[in-house]
């Protein structure tokens, strides 16, 4: 690209009469499960959800040699299939941090390495701040013909500002290749 | 299509818009196979990364360089001396102090220091990065197309692209929203990133000439033709706020300051 070449660039409503109306918590949806699922796993044919439960015991086992908690007990996790047999998990995960939720695809070879991670779903909001009224008062006042703009899950498509920390995310997969460790490698369905 | 990675210590996005999904996919593919083969080589933390080398070098010593960092180099030595030395990569592990940025002597793809010192891009390496992902992101998707690294925004083609910029005071408020066609958008604040000293929150960036650091409610975001560009004027900026309006100007570029409700253009 010529260092000449010009850009263009228009501001909508730059004024301080914006700050008063807030167009809430940002939030972006970036793959479906199926998509992230293809996304990880190009060549799998098929998807097996698995049925983990897991013990107490375990789970604190789990936290404590990786030194993450769990933030959820509902273990979401997919066998890849492909045309010569087992390509390995496709684990979907939460992280909470001060500022953001993420949801994350983590696919593992049958192996144990990493073979890839897929934000799927990121807000800067817990979902339980959409039953809390104070914070819903950020969305009165928008006109409905804005109300694409005010949705929860309406996705914000470019945030400019500064670095978000993706610590969590490094840290639920460690935790991950731990469940992998103590469950996955001998994980049988039932 | 649109999809994010936590890459950079960020979530990193990018963007195409093909129309057709088999090429998005590989041109968005390409283009994080890109961000992380360049991490790697820029990063100061992997020893075995170019950055990492330069700095164990002993004084004197040459050292052969990748285009991508030789040129990275020659952009810094450009800031470096266009700002008579605010913009600084360098320091002096001994003092802690900020080095002589043009004791660096550059030929081709060969360099050496001349004085003790070691390097960060911190302050232009993500921008860059940007850059380079985009011109791979283009080679597979040639209409348009967006990445997003952490806030180091750079988009191509015809495509107009909504942005939002944080509120300053508040992360979890957009301040103004904007349209940006073939340019890059860089924003820094320290929403995310501050330092707490005497009850006083401040950004980690730092006057070369002074060490006096950033306001830390302050907000600055650059518009211009390159994410590494923009990237450096972003700190440029916050450092010298009104004394930067020549260096905005050299470099076509232009810039927005924020600080709680306050907003405008320098």
């Amino acid at each position: 690209m010529s260092k000449y070449s010009s850009y263009s660039f228009a501001l909508i409503g730059a004024t301080a009469a914006l700050v008063a109306s807030p167009t809430g918590a940002y939030a972006a949806n970036y793959l479906s499960v199926r998509e992230a699922q293809q996304v990880l796993f190009p060549s799998a044919s098929d998807f097996q959800k698995l049925e983990i439960s897991l013990s107490t015991d375990i789970l604190e086992q789990i936290e404590e040699e990786s030194g993450a908690d769990f933030e959820s007990t509902d273990i979401r996790v997919w066998k890849a299939i492909g045309k010569d047999g087992e390509l390995g998990f496709v684990i979907f995960d939460d992280v909470w941090g001060k500022h953001e939720y993420i949801t994350y695809a983590l696919a593992i070879s049958n192996t144990g390495e990493v073979l890839g991670v897929e934000i799927t779903d990121y807000r800067e909001t817990h979902g339980m701040e959409v039953t809390d009224p104070e914070w819903r008062k950020n969305f009165i006042g928008q006109s409905s013909a804005n109300k694409d703009k005010v949705e929860l899950r309406e996705s914000i498509p470019n945030i400019s500002g500064a670095t978000m920390s993706c610590r969590h995310v490094t840290d639920g997969v460690r935790r991950n290749l731990t469940l992998f460790e103590k469950v996955l490698k001998n994980h049988k369905n039932a | 299509m649109r999809r994010a990675k936590p890459l950079l210590g960020t979530l990193v996005e990018v963007e195409t818009d093909s129309g057709n999904a088999e090429q998005d996919s590989q041109a968005i593919n390409a283009a994080f196979a890109e961000i992380i083969r360049l991490e790697k080589l820029l990063s100061r933390f992997n020893p075995e990364s170019e950055i990492a080398q330069f700095n164990s070098l002993a004084v004197g010593k040459e050292l052969k360089l990748s285009t991508e960092v030789a040129v990275l180099f020659k952009i810094s030595k450009f800031l470096h001396k266009l700002t008579a030395g605010l913009f600084n990569p360098s320091v002096n592990i001994e003092t802690a102090q900020a080095a002589d940025f043009s004791k660096i002597s550059l030929r081709g793809f060969s360099i050496k220091k001349l004085v003790p010192l070691e390097v960060d891009f911190g302050g232009i390496g993500k921008g860059y990065i940007v850059d380079l992902a985009v011109r791979k992101l283009k080679e597979f998707a040639p209409q348009s197309g967006l990445v997003n690294a952490g806030g180091d925004i750079k988009v191509y083609g015809e495509k107009v692209y909504p942005l939002h910029i944080r509120s300053a005071s508040n992360a979890h408020k957009l301040f103004f929203s904007a349209e940006l066609k073939n340019g890059a958008l860089c924003t820094s604040a320290g929403y995310f990133r501050g330092f707490n000293k005497g009850g006083k929150n401040f950004q980690p960036i730092f006057d070369p000439h002074n060490g006096t650091a950033v306001d830390g409610k302050l907000s600055v975001s650059v518009i211009a033709t390159s994410a590494w560009c923009a990237d450096a004027l972003t700190k440029i900026t916050s450092l010298l706020k009104d004394r930067s309006k020549d260096y905005i100007k050299a470099m076509n570029a232009r810039a927005f300051l924020q600080s709680g409700d306050f907003f405008r253009e320098l």
